[in-house]
């Protein structure tokens, strides 16, 4: 039988899902603390754009 | 094995949303993406480089000229906030508090050092 490939266990349910977040504008930010260096990825929330009114 | 709960602490990552303790005079909110193995010291030193920028305070502290830092906390069931052990990985923080289907709260507060 073939085998299967590992699955990658993850904490279902973990990630969630943010509302109303710019999930294309997340910046890369390395943090070290006791010789550990993890990166942070910062979202920033959508811009609720106003209706543009006319100007005559 | 610790080796495989390492790999699993890497391949996990955790929404989180950074949001100010009712104390706190900072009205900001951050929405951030970190690995299971970063831990509540990790989040505590990232909202300090960023509130540099971000809040303009300097390195010592929103308007203080003495050192601090910010503590974490998590919301209760029951109400209140729990102060997170700084040692306490986001794996940790999610087993232990924060067992639910969407991104972990947590507040911060700044403490001035004595």
């Amino acid at each position: 039988k073939p085998r299967e490939p590992e699955k990658r266990i993850t904490a279902k349910g973990a990630r969630g899902r943010w509302k109303n977040i710019d999930r294309t504008s997340g910046r890369k930010r390395e943090v070290t603390v006791n010789n550990v260096t993890v990166v942070f990825t910062e979202f920033q929330p959508k811009v609720k754009r106003s209706p543009s009114s006319d100007v005559s | 094995s610790a080796e495989t709960d390492s790999a699993q602490g890497r391949d996990q990552e955790f929404d989180l949303e950074l949001k100010p303790h009712p104390d706190e005079p900072i009205r900001d909110l951050k929405y951030i993406k970190a690995p299971g193995v970063a831990s509540v010291e990790h989040i505590s030193t990232y909202l300090a480089l960023r509130g540099t920028l971000d809040w303009g305070f300097s390195g010592d502290g929103p308007g203080s000229s003495k050192p601090g830092h910010f503590a974490i906390y998590i919301p209760l069931p029951s109400g209140g906030y729990s102060l997170l052990n700084s040692s306490w990985s986001l794996k940790d923080v999610h087993e232990r508090h924060w067992r639910q289907n969407k991104p972990i709260e947590l507040f911060f507060l700044w403490k001035r050092s004595q």
